[in-house]
């Protein structure tokens, strides 16, 4: 039977097979259970609910807010990494000396694990015995960067120090892989800093604009050690993101049906997103 | 419009000397050529004055403007570059009006001015393309475009026909001989074609290894190489060269003699334009040699020539005079004695 297939399509089976095992059976099988009540303590209840779990979901202010936090998180934090990055990337490009040094020194936050980053920040900004809050003090300011109002802010910051600097390198990379003509025309041309940058930089850069912020944006939906490391989701619902909330559903409670159903909410608006950018990019490059 | 002066202007890339102590002044409305052979210095003396590489000694001054540190946009020139560096992401219309809108010039200025550019150039239709829907020549004109909308002192030109192919060579040749002529234009122009140099040359400037060679008007220095270098250089096919010895008014070389001026003595080298090397009855035969090939070009002909001793030389000849000359037949040849090129034997200085 095999002998029917062409040579090709032979040579794909090895592929295929670890593909269905490791991708395309927990993918549909967790489609499957968010059809379910499925419930790791209660399995010999499991029934089939339909679209129950996600019509749920809609009635879930936790998991609302949970949306929200996530979309105000990675906004923030993208839209920081980036101004931030591309101001950083065009100092470095255009630094003189000790160029190699700099730039391991500033990419360094990167090569830290996230969960060891949340716990650093966890005692850097405690209220009580951290040392940033105890500097600020002596200047009479009293700031609670794990408060209700500031907490997911102080997320923000996080992400921004450990990531910046791949956003840094991402938009280095492509200054330095610009063609250098343009850049001479404007100069002969007249053009300001400011208009070359705006007219010649900017879009010649954007393609890799686009995919570090696509890049950085996927990561950042994932966020889940600085919650789990620092706050917990808290105070109160402050920083309760979709990944905390699909961990504690499923793993916490055990609820697995209804944590599945809260991550393919989260992937069909996040393909939505990347679809969308993509086809812009694509159709502006043709 | 303005004139450029360029005094002793220098530049070194670490140990190497691109430009050596050059001397130059680009006339107010005329073209100007740098021609040279690869790597001799053009592209960085260009760019020395566009203000895009620093110097490394000298001035260079506009007008009566010393701009030698000045940087491109105060200089007032205008650059056709060799890939004609035009911005990817904007239309040939938006390409046009950049350097308009970088010195806030009014929109209904800037189109006025890139509508008269556009028709000068033949290129009115293209204007809403992007240059990947352009081809070389296409693009070609849009920077020269680029470069005419904006009325600078000057405007330079780095190899900007060489990336086309031969028919549309020529034709832009001839397009930014009128170009110039209608606007009056100062221009200095590079490149390492000689019979572009030629054509397009008010006043000549021969350059080897960074340094000029030659400097003068085309009919100037292709009638009197002032070296061995520029003789062969300039002119295709390429000056024929005879090694030999002058002594009491004759030139002398192994099966050969011509008279040369009486001051000329000791060993020196003969140049020959291969037009002035021609078939001969065998009384007023110069030399003999053998026909190897013959190229023919339609009202004439290349003759590759092999004398005796092994010597190569090349004969540009009249179709009509062709039919004398057999190849593998070893036939008479006259040199025309009214313009020979007599070189010192290093062939650095012309005696004659
Ligand atoms: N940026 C540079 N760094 C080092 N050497 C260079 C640079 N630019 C040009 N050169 C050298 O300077 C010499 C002249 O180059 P160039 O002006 O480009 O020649 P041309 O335009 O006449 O072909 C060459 O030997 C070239 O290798
Ligand atoms: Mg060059």
């Amino acid at each position: 039977m095999l002998r029917r297939i062409p040579i090709g399509y032979r040579f794909l089976t090895p592929l295929a097979v670890v593909f269905a095992a490791v991708f395309a059976y927990p993918f549909v099988y967790s489609l499957w259970l968010s059809l379910t009540n499925y419930t790791i303590t209660r399995r010999n209840e499991t029934r089939f609910v339909g679209i129950d779990q996600y019509t749920g979901l809609l009635d879930n202010d936790t998991y609302r807010q949970a949306l929200v936090n996530t979309f105000v998180f990675v906004l923030l934090a993208v839209s920081l990494e980036l101004l931030l990055g591309l101001a950083l990337a065009l100092c470095l490009q255009r630094q003189r000396w000790a160029r190699n040094v700099t730039r391991a020194f500033l990419l360094a936050p990167m090569f830290v694990t996230p969960i060891a980053v949340g716990l650093m920040f966890r005692f850097l900004l405690n209220q009580q015995i951290g040392v940033i809050p105890e500097i600020l003090g002596t200047f009479g300011l009293e700031i609670d960067f794990f408060g209700p109002d500031l907490a997911l802010f102080s997320m923000v910051a996080i992400d921004v120090w450990q990531w910046t600097p791949f956003m840094v390198l991402l938009l280095l990379a492509g200054l330095e892989s610009l063609p250098k003509q343009p850049f001479e025309a404007a100069r002969v041309d007249g053009a300001s800093r400011w208009l070359t940058f705006r007219s010649v930089t900017l879009p010649l850069l954007k393609p890799v604009i686009v995919v570090a912020v696509l890049l950085r944006a996927l990561d950042a939906f994932k966020v889940f050690e600085y919650v789990f490391a620092i706050t917990r989701g808290g105070p109160g619902t402050a920083t309760e993101t979709i990944q905390y909330q699909v961990y504690r559903t499923g793993i916490g409670f055990f609820r697995l049906g209804e944590a599945a159903a809260m991550a393919f909410v989260l992937v069909a608006v996040v393909l939505t997103i990347v679809v969308v950018l993509f086809r812009r990019l694509m159709r502006e490059a043709t | 419009m303005a004139e450029i002066r360029v005094e002793a202007l220098r530049k070194r890339f670490g140990e190497v000397t691109a430009v050596d102590d050059i001397d130059l002044v680009i006339a107010d409305g005329g073209i100007t050529v740098l021609v040279g052979p690869s790597g001799c210095g053009k592209t960085t003396t260009l760019r020395m004055i566009a203000g895009l590489e620093d110097v490394t000694g000298g001035r260079i001054l506009i007008g009566e403007r010393d701009v030698t540190s000045a940087e491109p946009k105060d200089r007032d020139l205008a650059m056709v570059f060799q890939n004609y560096a035009l911005y990817p992401h904007m239309t040939a219309f938006q390409n046009m009006a950049f350097a308009l809108k970088a010195r806030d010039t009014p929109h209904d200025e800037i189109r006025d001015r890139v509508m008269h550019a556009a028709e000068l150039l033949g290129i009115t239709d293209l204007l809403e393309r992007r240059p990947k829907a352009l081809s070389g020549g296409q693009q070609q004109r849009v920077a020269i475009g680029r470069a005419i909308v904006r009325q600078p002192a000057a405007f330079l030109f780095d190899e900007p026909l060489s990336n086309l192919d031969a028919k549309l060579r020529v034709e832009m040749r001839t397009e930014i001989l009128k170009l110039q002529k209608e606007l009056n234009a100062t221009i200095l122009y590079v490149t390492h074609d000689q019979e572009e140099a030629m054509t397009l040359a008010d006043e000549m400037v021969v350059m080897r290894a960074g340094a000029i060679a030659q400097q003068g008007p085309p009919r100037v220095v292709y009638a009197e190489p002032a070296s061995e270098f520029v003789g062969g250089f300039v002119g295709s096919p390429p000056m024929n060269v005879i090694a030999g010895e002058a002594s009491g008014g004759v030139f002398r070389a192994e099966g050969l003699e011509v008279p040369v001026p009486l001051t000329a003595a000791g060993p020196a080298r003969l140049g020959v334009r291969p037009e002035h090397l021609r078939p001969s009855g065998p009384g007023e035969a110069t030399l003999t040699a053998d026909v190897e090939v013959i190229e023919f070009l339609g009202s004439s002909g290349i003759v590759s020539l092999r004398r005796g001793n092994g010597d190569s030389l090349k004969a540009l000849v009249p179709a009509d005079a062709l039919e004398s000359v057999l190849p593998g037949a070893a036939c008479p040849f006259r040199i025309d004695p009214g313009h020979l090129h007599l070189f010192s034997a290093d062939g650095s200085a012309r005696l004659h």
